[in-house]
Formats: structure tokens, sequence, C-alpha cells
């Protein structure tokens, strides 16, 4: 059988230092003038080969700047590759930013169609899924109304669920569930898994490993522009998390010198230290550490250091603050810093979690720096037997999984 | 669908495939446009009456400044305003549709960062839209010409002719401005500046036999001149100067030919570049 995609040599190479070029006129001008061309070459994507099957569904990994938005938008034809080729034996669907098509002071029938005519399709295969479209977006009731009074929930529902209907052999999606809540994401990813599972091909790009895991049968990871891994999807997965030099629990702002912050305090370093973390899976019963490293650039404001946990699915499973500490309460004389957090083990239920590390002041509320997605890192359970699971081997439950003291008395 | 096979390749100016495409997106053509016309309309309070106020507050002026004050004659046996107003009217086609197209993928560059299709259709809905404000006038026109105590000609069945050329030149010319405007935001500014020279440089306000036998070989140079000439001739029932509107259209072919390979090599980037 004949791949629906195949894909030789891909390479995408871009400027550096001027955005594409130059913007005005004057810049072009002062380029000759100078006789001077002041740009880099920078490699998105560099000999990227590879076959994907119809009805495969394939996840594409890696950190951020490993080139897999640029793959995305190569085989979505949004941009061409510098070298190689691709060769497509179906139609392509692309949904990399929900609601690209949309038009403010339309309304959501009118954009149902705009969107659906930007994507490819007629006005007969629009109006063909019309009512499915409604059903799943749930916004029946505002369909006369300009999509600018639309909730952001509103907007994104009717977005995805003009992509989701479109009826193409190869449906590329990029990240889009990162918007909307958590109970909408479900209904998303399940929607692609009906793509996946009716024959036709799946890419997904995505952070969140586990709905990775769940969609797709098998995973590419990207580093710096390469293919490094293109296997199962569990394989590639776990040398994603184990991924010694790209490894997601840790990151070094200044070497990379974009540093988050303001005028008041920037963000450094971020990392998780614990003694039973293998690459980026820790295991449940091991306490982790999360460390913030920082830099106070004025002494007008006290900075709290603060750290959120999300899991996987997008929900926050809990914030944690210095606050108490009376030293925080007044500000620190300028320098750096290291903040940590120590969290016990036995707590978070297995799982990916991604980290938000941030620097605030109370009062007045100014966020200096929040890095929401700054590292990653997934509990699991070996299931010896001394942790909650036991050795229960099931599914449970759950955000949080303490070992709590239990007794049981006979009654008399 | 087995048979369905593309390739994407670093660079091919002109494919059979990325044409056909152009056809299989044409409802996205009239989508585009009508979602322009729509949401012009939607918000401007008095919709219409602009696309009647401009032409005619131009009649007025022109009419004072050109005629009475610097004291221009129509080449055609008609009152200078109606002169004037047909001259303003297929101008104003040309000059919208070129300012709007120019703009046009500048404007779109959302969706042309995240979504394909074939980019071409974007300056082309915009030529659609200044279409529309042009048929508006075009009616009003065609109401004033009794008014103004002239006859239907049967010539007029030839306007069609050079309101498409008019809109056809305004094309070919945003195939280069439009594209060049994605790397080079200086368009935006330039565009209105240059427009703004051309109707002088235009047979607009004052009949191209006003200018000397000898400057006359300059209007060539100008498809419009051409096409305005020919406007008017068709209008008012006067011979119809072939040999120049052919000229004008052969130009015009020759700018969009070569805007389109333009665009095309450019094509490949806009997505990097916006």
């Amino acid at each position: 059988m004949t791949a629906i995609i195949s894909a030789r040599g891909i390479g995408k190479t871009y400027r550096l230092g001027q955005s594409g070029g130059a913007n005005s006129l004057r810049e072009a001008l002062s380029v000759l003038l100078k006789r001077k061309s002041a740009s880099k070459d920078f490699n998105a994507l560099d000999d990227v080969s590879f076959d994907i099957q119809r009805g495969e569904a394939v996840g594409i990994i890696g950190r951020n700047g490993a080139g897999k938005s640029t793959l995305l938008k190569i085989l979505s034809r949004i941009t061409a590759p510098t070298r190689g080729e691709i060769t497509l034996r179906g139609r392509v669907a692309a949904l990399l930013e929900v609601g690209t098509g949309f038009h403010s002071e339309l309304s959501g029938r009118e954009n149902i169609f705009l969107n659906g005519a930007i994507m490819g399709m007629t006005r007969a295969e629009v109006r063909a899924s019309f009512d499915e479209i409604v059903a799943f977006s749930e916004v029946e009731k505002f369909l006369d109304t300009p999509v600018k009074r639309y909730s952001s929930g509103m907007y994104v529902r009717l977005a995805f669920a003009v992509a989701a209907y479109l009826r193409p052999e190869i449906l590329v999606v990029d990240e889009v569930l990162a918007v909307g809540d958590a109970a909408f994401q479900k209904k998303c990813l399940g929607k692609m898994q009906d793509v996946a599972t009716g024959g036709r091909t799946v890419l997904f790009v995505s952070h969140n490993m586990a709905a990775i895991t769940r969609l797709c049968s098998r995973a590419i990871l990207l580093r710096e522009g390469k293919v490094v891994a293109d296997d199962r999807v569990d394989n590639v997965v776990t040398q994603y998390l184990r991924g010694a030099d790209d490894s997601p629990i840790s990151i070094d702002y200044e070497a990379t010198g974009r540093m988050p912050g303001n005028e008041h305090a920037r963000l450094l370093a971020a990392r998780v230290v614990s003694d039973g973390l293998d690459g980026a899976m820790v295991d449940i019963r091991k306490p982790i550490t999360i460390e913030i490293d920082y830099e106070v650039l004025t002494e007008k404001l006290p900075h709290h250091p603060n750290v959120h946990f999300f899991h996987e699915d997008g929900t926050c499973v809990f914030i944690t603050n210095d606050s108490v500490d009376t030293d925080t309460r007044r500000p620190r004389p300028l320098g750096r810093y290291r903040a940590s957090v120590a969290v016990p083990g036995n707590f978070l239920a297995e799982g990916m979690y991604s980290i938000g590390v941030a620097v605030s002041t109370f009062e007045p509320v100014i966020a200096h720096f929040f890095d929401r997605g700054a590292l990653a890192f997934q509990v699991h359970d070996p299931a010896e037997g001394d942790s909650v699971r036991g050795t229960f081997a099931g599914p449970l439950p759950g955000s949080v999984r303490p070992l709590l003291p239990w007794s049981t008395v006979a009654l008399p | 669908m087995s048979d369905y096979e593309l390739v994407i390749k670093p660079h091919s100016l002109v494919s059979l495939r990325d044409l056909a495409d152009v056809w299989r997106y044409r409802e996205l053509l009239w989508t585009l446009a009508s979602r322009d016309i729509r949401v012009r309309y939607k918000q401007a309070l008095f919709g219409v009456l602009w696309a009647l106020a401009q032409p005619l507050a131009q009649v007025v002026i022109f009419t004072g400044v050109f005629h009475k004050m610097a004291g221009i004659q129509p080449d055609a046996p008609v009152s200078y305003p109606l002169f004037i107003f047909s001259g303003t009217v297929i101008w104003a086609l040309f000059a919208a549709a070129l300012a709007q197209a120019s703009n046009s993928l500048v404007e779109n560059a959302r969706v042309i960062s995240k979504v394909y299709f074939p980019r071409v259709l974007v300056p082309l809905a915009a030529v659609i839209v200044a279409a529309v404000d042009f048929l508006i006038a075009f009616v009003l026109l065609m109401i004033a010409v009794p008014l103004f105590g002239e006859p239907y000609h049967l010539s007029m069945l030839l306007l069609p002719i050079f309101a498409l050329g008019a809109a056809g030149a305004a094309f070919a010319v945003s195939l280069w401005t439009s594209a060049i405007n994605i790397q080079f935001r200086d368009v935006r500014y330039a565009l209105p500046f240059v427009l703004q020279l051309l109707i002088f440089l235009t047979p607009v306000f004052y009949p191209s036999t006003l200018l000397p036998e000898d400057w006359r070989f300059l209007l060539a140079l100008n498809p419009m001149a051409a096409i305005v000439d020919g406007f008017r001739a068709a209008m008012f029932g006067m011979p119809v100067p072939w040999d120049r509107v052919g000229l004008a259209l052969g130009l015009v072919t020759i700018v969009g030919a070569t805007g389109f390979l333009y665009f095309r090599r450019m094509e490949q980037t806009f997505a990097d570049r916006v």
C-alpha cells in the first residue's frame, strides 16, 4: 500500500536578523548601502523524512522551537519547504489555530459558511453538515448574533465544529485543545478519535502527552528540526520525557537570552529536582522540589514566587506561594535568588503535569512574569505495593493521591 | 480518491494543479467578496449612500474648479458635469479596486498565515468589492443621462468592456503592489499619492484632445487614458479609439501576466513574512 503522506528530505531555512527580509524600503536600502547582511540562517527543519499510511493517527512531539509547527505549515501548504518534497495522496484540512477565518462583525451562521469556504468546502458541503456543526458547537440560539458578542467558549466551540465536520482524508491539528474548558477538550478529542477510527489520517501536535498517547498509535519526535524518533507512541513519549539534553524538567532562560519578566523582576531558570527522577518521569513515592531562579531588579516591591500545577487535561490542581514567609512581605535587596518549594511524595496522582512558574506582587497585584508551561513531568507508580495503588493495576481516578492513615477495627 | 496526488516542492511558478485550485476554490472568491461587502454595509449607517456621495461631490467640485474657473470644455457634445461624472465613475472603479486590492493581502494576514487557499483570490475579491460600488454609481450615471437631456446610445452596450478593462487594469497592477506590500509596507503610503498624480495624467477632468498633438503619445503609456476615453465614447455615442484601447488592453495583459509570475514567486513566502 502506498503511503498517504511521504516526506523526503524536507528542509526549511529562515533568515534570522530580519523578519523575513527588510520590512520597509528604507531598511532594504540601508542593507544595500551598508553591503552587510546582518542575517543568519536558521534551519527550522532539516532533512525530515517519513511515511504515513492511510488511517494512521500520528502524534508530533518536541519542545517549543523543535520544528513541529513549521512541519504542519508545510503539510498544509501555508508555506513552502526550502528543500525536499512531500507527496500527499489525500486532501488535507488543517486546524492550526481555531477561528482564524472568522470575521467578528459577521453572525455565527455567516461565519460557518465563510470558514467552510476558506477551508475549501463548497456551500453545498457546508449546508450538508450545517446542522451537525451547530449541534456540536451548542450555539443554536446565537446563530444570528455577530461573533464579536460571543463568549470565548462559544467562539472556540463554533470554530472547532466547522473544522471537525470537514471531510478531509488527512486532518492536521495543532495544539488547539489548549483553549476551551476540560469538557470541551474531551469532546474535541473524542471527535478526533472518530476521524481516526473512521479510516482517515490524523496528524496531531500537542504538548499534552496523555492526549497524544490516547489518540495516536505512533509518534514522531522532533528536536532542533530533525527527526530523532519515529516509533510506537509509548516508546517515543517515554524517550521524549527521558530526553537528557532536551528534557522538559529544566529550563535555562538566561542561556537562551529570552528571560520572561519586567523592570522589577525576571526569570533566570526553573527546574524540577527529585531523587526519584528518571528523565522527566518521577516516582509517585518521592518528594519533588521545584526551583525558580530569578533576579530582583528594583527594591520598590515585595516579590512572591509562586508555582502552578496543571494536570494534563488543563485543570489547575493547585497553586502554591510563599506569602506566609515574613521575609517576602518586604522588598528584597537587588540580586539573584533561588526560591524552592517541596511537594511531598505520595501526593500527586499519576499522569502528566505541566508547571507554571511566576513571581508576583500581591499589593498591588502585578504578575512580573508567568511562564505557564515552563516545566513538565510525569508521575508514575511502579506499583511495588507501598503506594495508594498497592498492587492494583487498573485505572485510579483523582487529581491527588495522598497516602492517608487508615485504620479498621472490628465492631463488637 | 485514490487518484489524488499532490507533490509539495520548494518552487513551482506555474503549475496546473495550482491553477485548478483557483477554480476549485471559486466559491471562496464570492464568499470573501460578500464578506467584505456585508461588513462594509452593516457598519455604515447610510450604507449605499456613501457609494453615491463621493462621485457626486467630485462632480460638483471639479465642475466648479475645472469648468467654471479653468474653462475646460468637454470634447463630447454633452454638458461638463455629465462629462466629468462619466469620467469619475470609471476612474473610481480603477482607483478603489487598486487601493483595496493592494492592501488586501496585508489585511488578511492572519488567515494567510494559518490556512491554505489560492492567495490570488484575495486581491481578486477586493476588486469585486470595488465593482459593487461602481455598479451603484453607474446606475446613478445612467439615471443622470436623460436628466441632462442626453439620449441613450446603442454603443452603451460596449460599456462593460471598459468597466472590465478598468477592473482588469487594477487587478493586473495589484498583483504587483499587493505582493510588494507584504514585504515593503511603503506601498500603503505611496499608492494614494501615485493615484492622485495619475488622475491628472488621465483624461478624467479634461478631454485628451486638450493635450498638444506632440504630447498625446504619452497617454498611450497610461492604459487608463484609453479606457476612460473609450468608456466616454461609448457613453456618448462617439467613435471609440479602438487602436488605443487595444494597445491599453495589451499593456494590461503584459502587466498582469508578469505580475502573476511575481505574485506566484512571492506567494511561497507570504506566510513567513506577514
